[in-house]
């Protein structure tokens, strides 16, 4: 009935059957779109959660699938504690947790509950005043397969405050019969239990099957006491200044509290190397995945990692460099209807790719940094001043154009154009050197 | 061995594997864009794009005998969007990429596919170009054969209607 409109149509694919193919190219471009995948991070972002009432951050952790090096001590300390070499590959690039391990600082628990087919085991945890880190196991007879956790709680009698966690949210797809991980409760005060009983909720989801459990536990040995050393120094960097408030050294962690001076000409970003060092040059950098509170704001605190259980002769809190822009290139504007750029830093790396009313893409040229975080904004509000939340954004670096991209979606599409992006990070550093010592801790 | 044992390890993750489903699938790959895109340079950038795309998606390949139909798919996808993004910066450059030897008959033809929906467009080509099965074709889409069977004839229709408007056009 048609056979002429498909004698034409069948023309047209012998003529498209003679077109020449450069296969040495194509065989290229395979190459490179099969690397750029295997390279590819795609992190998921902050996802909230409502806890004690009150809304905590939870931020997902960043395992590292490197090779595992570990000290003697810390591997006759894990070995001391059977089945529990997993929390090897957990912590090993964290000092302060590695070394509260060899102190004996971790303390065993293992209480389970079965619900369904999976079984939840606390393993351990490790307390202080500033949290408690929480080592679990989930465990099925059958292989288990889309394990995402949902929600976690952490209850105690004495815990009235706001407080956050940070835990991982999905696990693999890969089909497996256990896995572990370790949730990391945050005191927002530092708090000292006297009641060390404690309950842990958790929500797991398995490919659609919501199981919530409880486990109640009692931690057998109360915390040893945080050191804090008050400073109220200001200090500065090309100009821009900042002072240091407070060092409180957990056994989890270091909290280093810093409020930014308002008149600074440039916004400080990050604390890219802010550090702790001893009279022999060993450092204990930030907390490998975890980053302070408060990003952006005038008072902020960083986390580093413990060296709570070291004795250094001397200890040092030291600062060389910034990252830091101009306070008026430090919001970026965009019209997403109209898919222009309406503010961004002068340097002009940083490029809009499409976008539309859900959707942002952006990327940055000349990133030299394989591992360059180009996590962009932690705040976004439109033209009227709505906030304007984003419930995920992924990122991915292409080496061979050295350029990240960084694609935000968000909330709504309820909202006036232009949209104003608050940037968190950006490439662009200023240098010095601040050194102060920490002595007499209050404790 | 088989081609299919090659996609099975390709789904499950296994990096060689996939690396040979795409060298067995890249010629048609690669017409496929050149068929849309017209030019080679964009034709070698969807291939990298899609092949990025089908690593990150392997593992969703539910049946692997359609392998090639469900790359096809991503490269049609990957290609429409790429001409819609294009429409949008230029201004009938791609009237003088088509070469005119192509003779008119030809060249009324590719308007006339320009004007079918990019759903139909999809249909004729793998019909017709990549002569895929009717009834793999509504495995794909999830339709009956007969549902196929029947948006071809309707585009044939439609396509018919096009050429003939053309050709009264250049009468009068």
């Amino acid at each position: 009935m048609y056979e002429k409109e498909e004698e034409k149509l069948d023309e047209l694919r012998q003529q498209l059957e003679h077109v020449n193919i450069p296969t040495e190219m194509v065989d290229g471009a395979i190459l490179q779109g099969f690397e750029r995948a295997k390279r590819e991070k795609v992190r998921k972002k902050k996802r909230r959660i409502r806890y004690f009432g009150m809304i905590a951050a939870a931020l997902l952790l960043i395992t590292m699938a490197t090779s595992i090096r570990v000290s003697p001590a810390f591997a006759n300390a894990v070995s001391a504690i059977p089945g529990l070499e997993k929390i090897v590959a957990m912590i090993h690039y964290d000092k302060g947790l590695t070394s509260a391990f060899e102190n004996d600082y971790f303390q065993k628990i293992n209480a389970s509950q079965t619900k369904g087919d999976l079984t939840l085991t606390v393993d351990g945890v490790i307390l202080d005043e500033s949290g408690i880190n929480v080592f679990y196991t989930v465990k099925s007879d059958e292989t288990i397969k889309n394990v995402r956790v949902q929600n976690v709680e952490l209850k105690n009698n004495e815990i009235s405050q706001p407080s956050s966690s940070s835990f991982s949210v999905t696990h693999d797809d890969q089909s497996i019969k256990e896995f572990s991980n370790k949730i990391d409760f945050h005191f927002q005060e530092p708090t000292k239990f006297s009641d060390l009983s404690f309950s842990l909720l958790m929500t797991i989801d398995q490919a659609g099957t919501v199981n919530e459990f409880t486990i109640p536990f009692t931690v057998p040995e109360n915390v040893k006491p945080s050191h804090k050393f008050v400073l109220s120094k200001e200090v500065e960097i090309k100009k821009q200044k900042f002072t240091i408030e407070e060092v409180t050294i957990h056994p989890l962690r270091v909290d280093v509290r810093i409020s930014l001076n308002p008149e600074n000409s440039k916004k400080i970003l990050n604390f890219t190397d802010l550090r702790l060092e001893d009279e022999n040059g060993e450092i204990w950098g930030s907390r490998g995945g975890i980053s302070g509170s408060g990003v952006g704001e005038l008072e902020q605190t960083i986390y580093l990692q413990s060296n709570y259980f070291e004795q250094p002769k001397k200890l040092y809190l030291r600062v060389n460099k910034l990252q830091a822009i101009n306070q008026d290139e430090a919001i970026v504007v965009v019209d997403t209807e109209k898919n222009i750029l309406l503010n961004s830093p002068r340097d002009g790396r940083l490029q809009l790719g499409d976008t539309n009313k859900k959707q942002a893409n952006f990327f940055l040229t000349q990133a030299e940094e394989q591992d360059y975080s180009f996590d962009l904004t932690s705040k976004i509000q439109d033209t009227e001043g709505k906030i304007i939340h984003s419930p995920s954004s992924s990122m991915r670096y292409d080496a061979g154009k050295m350029e990240s991209y960084s694609s935000i979606n968000f909330e709504t599409t309820d909202y006036k154009n232009p949209l104003q992006f608050e940037l968190s990070a950006y490439p662009n550093y200023i240098e010095g050197d601040v050194k102060l010592e920490l002595k007499n801790p209050i404790k | 061995m088989g081609d299919l044992e090659i996609v099975k390890r390709a789904i499950a993750g296994d990096d060689e594997s996939f690396l040979l489903v795409m060298q067995v699938n890249k010629e048609g790959l690669y017409r496929t864009a050149f068929a849309f895109l017209r030019n080679e340079h964009d034709a070698l950038e969807a291939m990298q794009e899609v092949i990025y795309r089908a690593y990150k998606n392997m593992h969703k390949v539910k049946e692997p005998s359609y392998v090639k139909t469900w790359l096809t798919r991503i490269m049609m996808n990957y290609c429409q969007d790429q001409l819609k993004k294009k429409k949008r910066f230029t201004i009938n450059e791609t009237l003088n990429e088509i070469s005119i030897d192509d003779g008119t008959v030809q060249l009324e033809l590719q308007e006339a596919l320009k004007k079918l929906s990019e759903q139909e467009q999809q249909l004729v080509y793998m019909k017709y170009f990549q002569d895929t099965k009717i009834k793999d074709i509504a495995v794909m889409e999830n339709i009956p054969e007969g549902t196929v069977k029947s948006r071809l004839h309707k585009i044939l229709k439609t396509l018919r209607q096009h050429l003939t408007e053309k050709g009264e056009m250049d009468h009068v």
